[in-house]
């Protein structure tokens, strides 16, 4: 299992179409993927467990992965959250 | 004087709901106004909507705000506007809360919120024949 925090920097956070664009990237992998905002854990290809996250720009999330693609995994979503969700903003 | 009521939601699904509670209960629901987000146009800029609409509805009681997705962009610009509000934000919004949410108008903020709740969650079951 491998983790990385990442903090949520496009303009309007993790909002529903943001949400769907990283369950359908958690989605693409093999592996377990979980996400903790502070003390609550969702399942990465839960697009409502995304979503109860309610995560504002600037929140810090970690991303676990576990699982034979693991690497490829946490480096997709790292880079879909990292290139805000393609919004450009 | 009772808590004041919007409803914030994706598009116009909040005058939609409105409209049908209306006809449910068979008359006119006041001052109940609707923030229609649009996600293209309004992004950052529905905070100020949304701001100006929980003021102008807040007599002195506080402010329900009825919104659709959790996560979503409508609950996520309301919940940026709750600080410095009394306010409170109750999320998932379906005929079933809102019908009975009018129904306890005046009663306090954190009472009508829990109603909401419960009414909304009541309204949601599995049926099967």
């Amino acid at each position: 299992m491998i983790s990385r925090t990442v903090t949520i920097i496009n303009r309007l956070g993790l909002h529903a179409r943001a949400a769907t664009r990283l369950v359908n990237c958690s989605s693409q992998f093999q592996s377990e993927i979980i996400i903790q905002k502070g003390t609550r854990s969702i399942n990465g290809k839960s697009i409502m467990g995304v979503l109860t996250l309610a995560a504002s720009p600037g929140t810090d999330l970690l991303i676990e992965a576990d699982g034979a693609d693991e690497e490829q995994a946490l480096e997709s979503i790292i880079r879909l959250i990292n290139n805000r969700f393609g919004e450009g903003e | 004087m009772s808590v004041g009521i919007v409803i914030v939601t994706h598009g116009n699904t909040g005058a939609s709901l409105l409209q049908e509670a209306e006809f449910v209960l068979g008359r006119k629901l006041d001052e109940i106004p609707t923030v229609a987000f649009n996600q293209v146009s309004d992004g950052l800029d529905g905070l100020d909507k949304i701001r100006a609409t929980i003021e102008q509805v807040d007599s002195g009681e506080g402010t329900l705000v009825l919104t659709d997705l959790i996560g979503s962009s409508p609950a996520n610009l309301v919940s940026r506007v709750l600080d410095g509000h009394h306010a409170i934000m109750v999320t998932g919004i379906n005929l079933g809360m809102l019908i009975r949410v009018y129904n306890y108008r005046s009663e306090s903020l954190e009472f009508i919120a829990q109603k909401a709740v419960r009414g909304g969650v009541k309204a949601v079951q599995v049926m099967q024949k």
